[in-house]
């Protein structure tokens, strides 16, 4: 009984430490897109959780290393435990019920406030969204904007505020469409067109913020890593002015 | 030299038969010796020829036709190189040979570390780095799969359930000899301008890469067919050959979960040879299975591979778990805790196993109704693997832990897996694997499950039956010193791997932006500390196994069947049959016994 009392206090005090933590701050690279949000607070929500189950078999581990270790080599037989039907079921619902919960939450939850999933009409009806469309192939990136016939190559500009839809597609292989300040990725698959929606909420450039960029995130051939795009995000009165400048070209 | 004869005269067997193969096709065709056709039809007859070869031509050429044989059974060390039908060479015959094949492996991993210490190509051109990667990956998975079950698996089944050989001792030997010619045709990949495409080999860039790609194939296909053999040759054995008394509740917790791991290596692997056949099919054929020009579909591929391959990991990692849930009640003195509860969570995994290949798939633009079941079968996973923790957990509580080496890196490997299934959870849960998809979180999280798991239990696992496979003993305290330090470079190598991750460094890239410099030179420093403990490991060992102290039967005072005869055991394993009467795990417990071995057993 005295063991389980101090393995518990050891966990309990390993907890507090990890969940303090969390709390105080987990460093998230920088955050751009408003659905940047559910994907930080999906992870934070993980850490909180997760950490009560971690700290808890690392508790009995570290308490039974330090606590049982035998005398006399080699030892003596410990006491003849072979388990209780009643405590394994505790245990099974338990980590049943921890399961499922996290299904609904942050996993269920979060893939409703995210756009990402719903089907691609409902997000055309949005008009005051940016489209733009995503050409992948080895290994460079072609965007092409259809309500201003605009197209560059290697370098994507986007408005602040505004919704954007991206229509992915491949040329040759699987390429993966990714920006790691914004979190979201999908694949650019041959044959077929993926979406993504996200509304860009920071302004930033490459060059000063490096996760802030298109990076080809599925292994796709030689110049794999080399596949980048830059990525501008600027107010909705510079976005007019470089479409107007684009299309003089 | 005459102990080379089998394998030389397999290598110029298999030298014809690929010379006759890719002949007739090169005539036919017009084209080189080794246009791809050419290399697909050669591979398979030399394949063929290297089998006959090395051994097949007596044992099941000359033997059914009842033409005069020359057995050359016995012997010393040469014996491991032919085609013996002993499960106890072949167990051994596996373990070194990827034993092997882990240190090429782990120094290709090295390499990569170097070309990844600072941002920019120093080593390699980016082409060189996705090869080596990809060699990296699949040698590695290979190594993953079958170390533990084709070296401890073949060695120690028959023993521990008291048997004399596996069912089909023919069978065995034939699964065993058909890995040398896939190693050779990995190896000899970048003489075909490599492979690109990791060991994932997604088409369409698996099918207009260069002609290595189609060696890599048809290397994966045949270690795939030794792992159906393997896995029936297993579950026949294990239904047929218990000694006496070995009912199922008395099984070592060990032989229920390579009995496990065969119904997935039996059904699982078939799917992966048929989604490597089809890209084949693709680039000689032009069957279009995966080309949208013709019709196909890129994520069909997607769908059939990660159908195996997920259950692939649980091939891995439940005879891990096997490895340490055996080792554990020995060492902390203790019955297995929860034993039926354990062998419960095995078949629990098996069968989830087959429900959560898509969770690879949440950025691959298959349907998005699909994410949540898929993250449903996934999160549940974690229910039977909490069974293997409760097991292991209630195990080690109270017990009189006695910290030899294979203790230490038992207890290592908990701490380890653990970090590899809480890091799990967030691939699960697609909100969060969104952004953590192919990147290095994933890297992170798979080497904590297959190297820290997996290599983990391989380590204990040989630091536990090392005295009984070769009759010597290593030093205690340099295994004791090995564990730390494996335990901690390993942890130094892979944690910041998740930070790397979350900060946006996807996986499979020769480089990277500079703002990621300072975790990898971490990274890269602490691989090198790494990889010098696996040298440190091999070179202890092989030293310990031709100078070491003799072991003696028993030095574990384990109550197992493999540990109660000598070290190591003779040809047929025990000198009468055992005869099975109680708990194998029965620390504690007054008058309790496992079994009776020798003399008394013939009452």
């Amino acid at each position: 009984m005295r063991d389980v009392l101090r393995a518990f206090g050891l966990w309990l005090l390993l907890t507090v430490l990890g969940e303090t933590a969390i709390i105080l701050g987990v460093p998230f690279p920088p955050s751009m897109a408003s659905e940047a949000q559910v994907v930080d607070q999906a992870f934070r929500y993980l850490l909180i959780v997760g950490t009560p189950v971690f700290t808890f078999v690392l508790s009995v581990l570290l308490y039974s290393l330090l606590r049982f270790r035998a005398v006399g080599d080699p030892p003596e037989d410990g006491p003849p435990v072979f388990g209780h039907t009643l405590g394994a079921l505790a245990w099974l619902i338990t980590t049943s019920l921890l399961a499922l919960s996290l299904v609904i939450q942050p996993g269920i939850r979060g893939l409703m406030e995210l756009k990402f999933i719903h089907p691609p009409a409902a997000v055309a009806a949005d008009e005051e969204a940016l489209v733009v469309q995503v050409q992948a192939r080895q290994w460079s990136w072609l965007f092409t904007y259809p309500q201003y016939q605009i197209q560059i190559k290697d370098r994507l500009v986007l408005p602040l505020g505004r919704p954007v839809r991206f229509e992915i597609t491949s040329q040759d292989v699987v390429h993966s469409f990714w920006i790691p300040a914004f979190r979201l990725k999908i694949d650019a698959v041959p044959g077929r067109t993926t979406f993504l929606t996200l509304t860009p909420n920071q302004l930033g450039r490459t060059d000063l913020e490096p996760t802030l960029r298109v990076q080809c995130a599925e292994l796709c051939g030689t110049g794999h890593a080399a596949m980048i795009a830059t990525v501008e995000v600027i107010s909705a009165d510079q976005f007019a002015a470089w479409v107007d400048q684009q299309r003089k070209k | 030299m005459r102990a080379f004869l089998p394998v030389g005269r397999g290598l110029l067997w298999g030298g014809i038969g690929y010379l006759i193969g890719a002949g007739l096709i090169a005539a036919l065709t017009g084209h080189g010796l080794t246009s791809e056709p050419a290399l697909v039809v050669g591979y398979g007859l030399g394949l063929i020829g290297w089998l006959l070869g090395v051994g097949m031509w007596e044992v099941w050429v000359r033997e059914w036709f009842g033409w005069p044989v020359h057995h050359q059974e016995g012997g010393g060390w040469e014996r491991y190189f032919r085609f013996t039908t002993d499960h106890k060479v072949i167990g051994v015959q596996y373990l070194v040979t990827f034993l092997g094949l882990m240190l090429v492996g782990g120094l290709l991993a090295m390499l990569m570390r170097v070309e990844l210490m600072r941002p920019g190509l120093q080593v390699f051109s980016r082409g060189q780095y996705n090869t080596v990667m990809s060699l990296h990956g699949i040698m590695m998975i290979a190594v993953a799969v079958a170390t533990i079950v084709g070296g401890f698996g073949n060695y120690l089944v028959p023993l521990m359930i008291g048997a004399r050989d596996m069912a089909f001792p023919r069978l065995n030997a034939l699964s065993y000899w058909l890995v040398p010619p896939a190693a050779l045709a990995l190896l000899s990949t970048p003489l075909l301008g490599g492979f690109d495409s990791g060991w994932t080999a997604y088409p369409p860039l698996s099918e207009i890469n260069a002609s290595g790609q189609v060696l890599f194939n048809l290397a994966f296909i045949t270690v795939g067919l030794s792992s159906i053999l393997g896995g029936l040759n297993f579950l026949t054995t294990i239904i047929f050959l218990r000694a006496p008394g070995m009912t199922w509740g008395r099984l070592p917790i060990f032989v229920w979960s390579i009995f496990a791991t065969s119904i997935l290596s039996l059904i699982a692997t078939q799917f992966v040879a048929v989604a490597l056949l089809m890209v084949l099919l693709d680039r000689i054929l032009g069957m279009g299975f995966f080309d949208p020009a013709r019709g196909g579909d890129p994520l069909l591929y997607q769908h059939i591979f990660w159908f195996y391959s997920h259950p692939a990991v649980y091939i891995m990692i439940v005879p891990a778990f096997g490895v340490i849930l055996e080792i554990l009640p020995h060492f902390a003195r203790k019955p297995l805790f929860a034993y039926r509860w354990a062998v419960g969570g095995f078949f629990g995994i098996v069968g989830l196993s087959f429900l959560v290949w898509a969770h690879h798939m949440f950025t691959s633009g298959m349907p998005s109704w699909l994410h949540a079941p898929f993250m449903v079968t996934t999160e549940l996973i974690s229910v039977p693997t909490g069974l293997i923790f409760l097991s292991a957990l209630g195990t080690v509580w109270q017990g009189r832990l006695w910290l030899r080496p294979p203790m230490l890196v038992a207890m290592a490997f908990l701490a380890n897996f653990l970090i590899g299934g809480v890091t799990g959870i967030f691939l699960a849960d697609v909100p969060t694997d969104l952004h953590l998809q192919d990147t290095y979180f994933v890297v992170g999280h798979f080497h904590y499950t297959i190297l820290g798991g997996m290599i983990f239990a391989l380590v204990a696992g040989l630091y536990y039956w090392f005295p009984k496979i070769t009759g010597r003993m290593y030093d205690d305290r340099l295994g004791r010193i090995h564990a730390l330090w494996f335990f901690l470079a390993f942890n130094l190598t892979f944690l910041p791997m998740f930070g790397l991750g979350l900060y946006g460094m996807n996986r499979r890239v020769a480089d990277y932006p500079a703002y990621l410099a300072g975790g990898n030179m971490l990274v890269s420093m602490s691989a090198f500390i790494l990889g010098a403990s696996f040298l440190f490991l091999i070179a202890h060992l092989a030293y310990a196994w031709a100078r070491g102290p003799r072991a003696a039967d028993n030095p574990w005072r384990a109550r197992t069947l493999e540990w109660q005869t000598s070290s190591p055991p003779p040809v047929e394993n025990f000198p009468a049959l055992p005869r099975v009467v109680g708990d194998p795990y029965g620390y504690g417990v007054p008058g309790s016994t496992h079994a009776w071995v020798g003399a008394a057993s013939g009452e």
